[in-house]
């Protein structure tokens, strides 16, 4: 197949059992809209399917690619690939594949594994259910996710990733990017390597984010019933939140300094470790519960007025 | 249609594969099996298969493994020799050790004993100290096995891709390195312990990774 002539792109559904396949010789008006230039070998391919509101989306991407993913108020997933060689094909596989989708996989296949890196990337934009859940994994290439409601799961080697408006549990691994979160309500979990984790506008009740020599930056509100823990190893730790949330501070790290401007209330029965810098204490009633460790990295706390 | 493979995922398994199969629970549970590893190194879906399945067995030696408290084995120990299911233990040379002579004797010598050692373990107690006694040893062991297999297909990632890979196995190797220091110096110290072992899980979550997608990137 990799063999073939000309501009192709190959896309399989249904359990494999359809595919459709784009020509040259198909007029270029019926594939291109307008603005959208491609380049020698790439293909675009459009694809929508009926959906249930819950619907599960699949997107692996083992060659790359820039995927955006947007949650909208149709009961519909529809799909546009474009795929930069004709070394690779995108095959979607809905099922039920005749009725409303309960789940849609998309999955780049590699048909030649001499292909160069370029040639095997391909970059999907999807809009789907807003109460979807996703599961994506592409080593390279910006991850953006939007207004989704379903639970995140997002992996990464090299690839940015960022996701806005998630209100689901949201799972995200990008070993040396970074990782942004704008606005999230639900509970999320982060993790890299090298990568900058940033939330900004949190208003998560659960927040597990964990990176080595990446830094993190907090703002947002730390909400009562809450529990946050950010780690990192060498990097830094920003945290800005109002002086009228209400938590308990447990910051601590060994060789940097811990820079906390709130007045906290320190808690009789909680020792300071024997070494390093820390800040311990109730800000309010104490009821949110805020970790924050570093090995090396400093960390400041600092009111937002 | 790929062929079936033995460890019942769909890939081109061969003989080698086969045998891998038949040989991988004996040496999960530590035969003397080169024959595996070898095997993992060289076919992407056996590796990723024992990458794996190393990782969840260090990951299930994480878990606590506390077991019920000794009260409760008391209160068993008591029924069944209640039920007569079991004897009560007989004495036998421990009742030679409540006669107070011997005794003494017995606690002088191992008061002697104590003495003589804990200086030997206090000089010996920064070299005893390695990632080895704080993290856990299964831990250490699949991740040098999943770094062989690792290095040995490593050639066959995009480069970019490798190129991260590789500059996050540094980072690990040199916070691990930094932890260990830290750990000769302070011993007990929690926090280098804490963070000793979470480069370790990394490093093995980072290998999976590799591992994985090098298998899927050849397919």
């Amino acid at each position: 197949m990799a063999a073939r002539n000309g501009l192709q792109a190959a896309w399989t559904g249904a359990g494999k059992s359809r595919m459709w396949t784009l020509y040259l010789q198909v007029p270029l008006a019926l594939l291109i809209p307008a603005g959208v230039v491609l380049g020698a070998g790439q293909a675009r391919v459009e694809k929508s399917f009926h959906a249930v509101p819950n619907c599960r989306i699949k997107i692996f991407n083992p060659g790359g690619g820039t995927i955006v993913v947007r949650g909208w108020d149709k009961e519909e997933v529809h799909a546009v690939c474009l795929t930069n060689s004709p070394k690779i094909e995108i095959d979607s596989d809905p099922t039920p594949a005749n009725d409303e989708a309960e789940k849609v996989d998309f999955t780049t296949h590699i048909l030649d594994p001499q292909a160069s890196s370029q040639e095997k990337t391909a970059s999907y934009e999807l809009d789907v259910p807003k109460d979807s859940s996703l599961v994506i994994s592409s080593p390279e290439g910006s991850i953006s996710v939007e207004h989704i409601n379903g639970d995140d799961s997002i992996e990464s080697v090299n690839g940015a990733v960022s996701v806005s408006d998630g209100a689901g549990m949201v799972r995200v691994r990008s070993l040396n990017a970074n990782i942004n979160f704008i606005r999230p309500t639900g509970r999320v979990e982060a993790t890299s390597i090298m990568g900058n984790l940033t939330f900004t506008g949190s208003e998560s009740t659960k927040i597990e984010a964990h990176t080595e020599s990446g830094k993190i930056t907090f703002d947002g509100d730390f909400l009562p019933v809450g529990d946050y823990v950010l780690k990192t190893y060498a990097g830094d730790v920003s945290v800005t939140c109002p002086t009228s949330d209400s938590f308990a501070l447990d910051a601590h790290s060994l060789r940097g300094k811990v820079d906390n401007q709130f007045k906290l209330s320190r808690k009789a029965h909680v020792p300071y470790p024997s070494h390093g810098d820390s800040a311990f204490g109730t800000n309010n009633r104490g009821d949110a519960s805020v970790t924050v460790k570093s090995f090396s990295g400093t960390i400041h706390v600092r009111p937002r007025f | 249609m790929q062929e079936q493979g033995g460890n019942g995922a769909a890939h081109g398994a061969s003989a080698a594969c086969l045998e891998f199969d038949a040989q991988l629970s004996d040496y999960l549970e530590g035969g003397d099996l080169p024959a595996v590893p070898a095997h993992a190194a060289e076919c992407g879906f056996c590796g990723a298969l024992l990458a794996d399945l190393l990782l969840a067995r260090s990951d299930a030696a994480e878990l606590a493994d506390d077991g019920p408290p000794a009260r409760v084995w008391a209160n068993v120990r008591a029924a069944l020799e209640t039920e007569g299911l079991i004897r009560p233990p007989r004495r036998r040379w421990t009742e030679w050790l409540l006669r107070p002579v011997p005794a003494a004797a017995l606690t002088a010598i191992v008061l002697l004993s104590v003495f003589a050692t804990r200086s030997w373990l206090h000089r010996n107690h920064q070299a005893a100290t390695t990632a080895v006694a704080i993290v856990d040893p299964g831990l250490v062991e699949s991740v040098s096995q999943m770094e062989v297999a690792y290095r040995a297909r490593s050639a066959g990632l995009n480069p970019t891709v490798k190129q991260a890979y590789e500059e996050d196995l540094e980072s690990l190797n040199g916070e691990i390195k930094e932890c260990n220091a830290s750990l000769a110096l302070e011993p007990d110290d929690g926090f280098s312990r804490e963070y000793l072992a979470s480069a370790y899980t990394e490093k093995a979550r980072v290998l999976e990774s590799a591992l994985e997608l090098g298998d899927s990137d050849g397919r």
